[in-house]
């Protein structure tokens, strides 16, 4: 176990390191940030200005060095200010990231219940109408292209029925009308892989040797189904669901644009637009810290929920 | 609540009643003959991606219009579905070359004309600039299917062979390729992409490069651990042991005897990708990271659409509606494949 984590955090620290070590290279070369204040050789912007600015920046010296200077800061819990309007970036990244947590959460909530309940109904009626509704939207559900959905919902609820507003976050958690929308389009597919799962792994499980035995023990059909079967099958889909929610985090950039969501994501394409690389240095951090995090509490989660799963 | 059934109908003979086999409702509805019949032979979703294959082949054949500009009237931008029958538009009365027309007659012609179009135009509507959707869906379908094979082909190639390499050697070799693999599944994929677009733009090279490198990026992972599984358990086998003893090395090994045991999960993986990687080019296709303006892509099309959906819904939903369909389709085959030929990875159905 000691060993197992040991080899995580060398692990997690070096994706980190790589991640955003792409990321600062990629933006330097996807244009001189210097342009967002003038031109060089421009009218009244002497070369010794120029300069000056690059130091102020940061990006008078060669981006290894660049990078290592900004990883030694970070380190110190300074992330650095953005270039477009010298505001902290820790402080732009921690007022964005309440509407990302909570989109996310409430589509992960939601997609956990829906899906696992509709995977286990349609595991137990195996051929009733409820498992070819499961079987139709597990199928229909991963097929269907989350932007367009979005899209389609504005489409009929917004546009059509005129029942819910597009476009801003509203006040507060218990503004449904503000986040319903949204919610389900990032929620849907995932629903869908839980639903997949779950139904596949509960069938499996009914399937096997201590079900009959239960069974022919004389245990009732529902305490077999919700005590011995469900417990098993959900191993899968609960592990899963420490990922759903890692994608649903640092993931959720289409359906915050499709929104206009004032979350992490949106930031991070308006920041890649503006090629206001602090942010994006602090972003990309931020989302493979997460990433590496949830992967590695799935793995622990997995070994305490299942006594079978041991780490050497 | 269904149970202690016996067996009566098709179903396998499984268990003790358990777990119910798949016994048709005693009226057999259309909706499980529907299915079943698809799940064994999936002639619904294959008559689809022959549809779309058909499409691309023939697109210049069948659409209506010229894809890109040429027969682009700003006219008719957002011009509503026509569904086929004729327009309101009716074609003007011709002039008669031999006659001496006034000019207000020939103004009047010219201007009627401009208001004109074949009914073969705009059957399901037109874009924001006036061009046939029929025709930019019917040309997407070549984009998709590029981007499909493309994907596919990179994918397959270096997945197997890091799968390949890595369960046939192990140890530290193994060790790389999977924490390799897990570094590159963590990285944040969509602003990687959005930064190199940028990049891409500002040295003005061309983007359609840039997403068929974007989406062989994406594709490899998938492979790796499922041929590296069957690696891990054909290394083992007699005629591996037979081969070595017999003094082949180790590449030809690889090559004549644990590659072509991998064949089958390959295909089932690579059908079963084809869907996701679709699914991807028309997201980044929705970013602004897609093939560039005259060449039409679906996600680009729904792209286009979102800031006139309260005027023109069918620039969004169509093109939509194509990717959800070719997504889901291949899906369903891949399944279908999978069921077939590799029982390993079989999901319960």
């Amino acid at each position: 176990m000691r060993r197992f984590i040991i080899r995580r955090t060398i692990f997690a620290v070096l994706t980190v390191i790589v991640a955003t070590f792409l990321i600062t290279s990629m933006s330097r070369l996807a244009g001189d940030p210097i342009l967002l204040y003038a031109k060089p050789g421009g009218y009244g912007f002497s070369p010794e200005q120029e300069q000056a600015l690059r130091e102020k920046i940061g990006i008078d010296r060669s981006v290894p060095i660049q990078y290592v200077i900004w990883l030694g800061n970070t380190l110190q819990g300074d992330l650095g200010k953005t270039i477009l309007d010298e505001k902290p970036v820790s402080r732009v990244i921690t007022e964005r990231i309440p509407a990302t947590v909570q989109l996310s959460l409430i589509a992960w909530i939601g997609a956990t219940i829906i899906g696992v309940a509709l995977g286990v109904l349609s595991a137990v009626k195996r051929g009733s109408f409820w498992d070819y509704l499961g079987r139709g939207f597990a199928l229909f559900g991963q097929a269907l292209p989350a932007f367009w959905l979005g899209l389609v919902l504005i489409l009929i609820f917004a546009v059509q029925l005129g029942w819910l507003p597009v476009g801003r976050r509203g006040d507060g958690l218990w503004d449904i009308r503000h986040w319903i929308l949204p919610a389900i389009t990032l929620g849907w597919g995932a629903t869908a892989a839980y639903l997949r799962l779950t139904r596949s792994s509960m069938l499996e499980i009914l399937d096997s040797e201590y079900i009959k035995l239960a069974r022919a023990k004389g245990v009732a059909y529902r305490t077999v189904v919700f005590k011995h079967a469900l417990r098993n099958a959900l191993i899968q889909p609960l592990t899963a669901s420490t990922l759903i929610l890692t994608g649903f985090l640092t993931g959720s950039i289409v359906v915050e644009q499709i929104f206009v969501w004032p979350g992490m994501g949106l930031m991070a394409i308006e920041s890649v637009n503006n090629n206001d690389f602090p942010i994006l240095q602090g972003v990309t951090l931020l989302f493979t810290i997460m990433y590496v995090l949830f992967i590695f509490a799935t793995d622990l989660l997995y070994a305490v929920i299942d006594p079978r799963i041991r780490y050497e | 609540m269904a149970q202690e059934v016996g067996h009566t109908g098709a179903g396998v003979a499984t268990d003790y009643g358990v777990t119910e086999a798949e016994t048709p409702p005693s009226k057999p509805n259309l909706l499980y003959r529907f299915w079943q019949f698809n799940r064994r032979w999936p002639v619904l979703p294959a008559l689809v991606l022959l549809l779309l294959v058909a499409a691309a082949i023939f697109a210049p054949l069948i659409s209506p219009t010229e894809p890109d500009n040429t027969a682009q009237r700003l006219n008719f931008r957002n011009h509503p579905p026509t569904w086929g029958r004729a327009d309101e538009h009716s074609g003007p009365e011709p002039i008669d070359p031999g006659r001496d027309a006034p000019a207000a007659e020939r103004t009047a012609y010219n201007r009627a004309l401009q208001n004109w179009h074949p009914d073969s135009w705009y059957i399901i509507g037109a874009d924001n600039l006036g061009r046939d959707l029929l025709t930019r869906v019917t040309f997407g379908s070549r984009v998709s299917l590029r981007v499909a094979a493309i994907g596919l082909l990179s994918g397959t190639v270096v997945g197997t062979f890091l799968g390949l390499v890595a369960g046939y050697y192990g140890g530290w070799v193994d060790e790389v390729v999977g924490r390799f693999v897990d570094i590159w599944l963590a990285l944040p994929f969509i602003l990687l992409a959005l930064a190199l677009a940028v990049i891409w733009n500002r040295n003005g090279w061309d983007q359609g490069q840039l997403v068929l490198i974007l989406i062989a990026l994406l594709s490899w992972t998938g492979f790796v651990r499922q041929v590296r599984a069957d690696a891990l358990s054909v290394r083992s086998r007699d005629y591996v042991l037979a081969a070595r003893i017999a003094g082949a090395s180790n590449l030809r090994i690889l090559w004549r005897h644990v590659l072509p045991g991998t064949y089958s999960t390959i295909l089932v993986v690579a059908s079963l990708a084809v869907g996701g990687l679709i699914l991807a080019e028309s997201i980044l296709s929705f970013l602004g990271v897609g093939f560039p303006d005259p060449i039409p892509a679906w996600g680009k099309s729904v792209s286009d659409g979102r800031q006139f959906i309260e005027e023109a819904w069918w620039i969004t939903v169509f093109p939509g509606g194509a990717i959800f369909l070719t997504v889901m389709s291949f899906n369903f085959i891949g399944d279908w494949l999978r069921d077939r030929l590799d029982p390993r990875l079989r999901q319960l159905d």
